[in-house]
């Protein structure tokens, strides 16, 4: 999963908020909550960051954190992602 | 979803449950009033019962067998709740055989009352039918400020008690309170006062343009919706933290943190309906006000509450245009299909549309504090109100 973009055609919505950060997808008006992690990695999607970029960021953010961990992490999270349509 | 980190954390917000394997939707809480009377004389009331300390059953009120023979049809429609609301519910004291029956059956009780006639022994009789969930209202921190909005002398004593008998039989009860004018400015009175008393959360509702409280906004003993909002942004969390207990204001979706959107109650307006104390059925207690909103009585009519569950109208125009068909600010809110469009029983009865805007958010919308990130970009303003552009 080297390159990462935005789903084509999902039309999706992106709001971060003070306390929150929320993906809302107006086709079905589905809403899926994200964390503060989950919003910098949306950002970077966003931005068209690549993988290694983004996983460079985040040991940046974490430099107590194992990469590996945080490697598997990213994974899963991206996984979610991709499973519900928003990343391809 | 979660990692090693738990820092990546994805989640979906649960929508309203409409149906079953089946198809069919299923019928989750019966919201049943056993009596219109009341021994208080709330200048809020949206019921607007009649008063009266009569306990016991009066001539046209259903009797304890005939709730039951409703709750059992509703069980076959995948009944998990029932709410004993008002008038007062308590005043029935005859309704020992639905407890019991509940508790029996897996059906979980809630009861919303006043307070006022739960004496030691009511309490421990609550307890013994593991009734699962009590709110009473409290309206201010003295008498003075409760009794005049209560109407009645020595409510603020009896409902006072009331609590002080539900906490030692047990209960973690929640106090209800209606915002006003008298009442915000000693308001962290009111929430040291429950937290004395041993409440388990303070729910706070604005004053509701229906019943009786149409009366208090024309006397503009009401906050208004920049009030509210102030209050719940910058007076609230100040007691919040001072108190530390659940502290909090019924407010839309859209005026809420995910976090309080996932914690809160939602008027699952699908899943439920109103019981009257005469046996008629409704979406709610607004069958008391919304003669349309009637839908005839199961133990008279032919094919009883299924038939009024499944076939209604007005049950199934609902279903059918609940949330697309939403006007106004609610068409655009991002949180529809989570918020329904929140009272839809309110909007109906004051526009006979159930797909008009809710009041507090289109009057916040006009006055440019529905917060912006709730909103679904749109080229189109059409059927949209002007508002103001400030945000608070």
């Amino acid at each position: 999963m080297k390159k990462l973009r935005v789903k084509k055609g999902k039309d999706l919505i992106f709001r971060k908020e003070e306390e929150d950060a929320f993906i809302f997808t107006p086709e079905d008006a589905n809403i899926r909550t994200l964390n503060e992690n989950g919003a910098f990695i949306w950002e970077m999607i966003e931005k068209k960051e690549r993988y290694d970029e983004i996983l460079k960021s985040l040991c940046l953010k974490y430099p107590k954190v194992a990469k590996n961990r945080i490697k598997k992490d990213l994974d899963r999270f991206l996984g979610e992602l991709k499973k519900r349509g928003l990343i391809e | 979803m979660r990692g090693v980190l738990d820092r990546f954390f994805i989640g979906d917000f649960k929508r309203h449950m409409k149906k079953n394997r089946q198809k069919n939707y299923i019928l989750n809480s019966l919201y049943i009033n056993p009596t219109g009377r009341c021994n208080l004389k709330c200048r809020h009331c949206w019921i607007n019962p009649y008063y009266s300390n009569d306990t016991g059953a009066s001539g046209n009120e259903l009797k304890p067998g005939e709730i039951i023979s409703i709750i059992k049809e509703a069980r076959e429609l995948g009944l998990a709740n029932i709410k004993l609301t008002g008038g007062e519910p308590l005043l029935r004291n005859d309704l020992e055989e639905v407890f019991e029956f509940c508790a029996k059956n897996g059906i979980k009780i809630c009861i919303e009352t006043n307070g006022t006639l739960i004496d030691r022994g009511k309490a421990l009789l609550l307890k013994k039918y593991n009734v699962d969930f009590i709110s009473l209202s409290l309206d201010g921190c003295n008498p003075s400020i409760n009794d005049s909005f209560r109407g009645v002398k020595g409510a603020f004593r009896m409902a006072t008690d009331g609590i002080r008998n539900l906490v030692k039989a047990g209960f973690n009860p929640q106090v209800i309170t209606c915002l006003h004018r008298r009442n915000v400015e000693n308001f962290e009175k009111l929430a040291g006062l429950c937290k004395d008393l041993g409440v388990s959360s303070l729910k706070i509702n604005p004053v509701m343009p229906v019943g009786k409280g149409k009366r208090l906004i024309k006397d503009k003993q009401n906050l208004g919706v920049k009030e509210i909002l102030h209050f719940k942004n910058h007076i609230l969390p100040g007691i919040r933290n001072k108190f530390q207990y659940d502290i909090f204001i019924h407010l839309p979706p859209a005026f809420l943190s995910l976090k309080e959107i996932g914690k809160r109650g939602k008027c699952n307006i699908f899943g439920i309906l109103g019981v009257l104390p005469d046996g008629n059925i409704s979406i709610c207690g607004i069958g008391f006000h919304v003669d349309e909103l009637l839908f005839g009585k199961p133990l008279r009519d032919r094919g009883g509450l299924k038939r009024i569950w499944r076939e209604n109208k007005k049950l199934n125009e609902l279903r059918k245009h609940v949330p697309d068909r939403l006007e106004g600010v609610c068409s655009k809110c991002i949180f529809k299909k989570i918020c329904l469009g929140c009272c839809r029983a309110e909007v109906y009865y004051r526009d006979k549309n159930f797909y008009a805007p809710f009041w507090f958010c289109q009057e916040s919308y006009k006055q440019g504090l529905f917060p912006e990130s709730r909103l679904i970009p749109s080229t189109s303003d059409k059927g949209m109100p002007k508002r103001k552009i400030k945000q608070e």
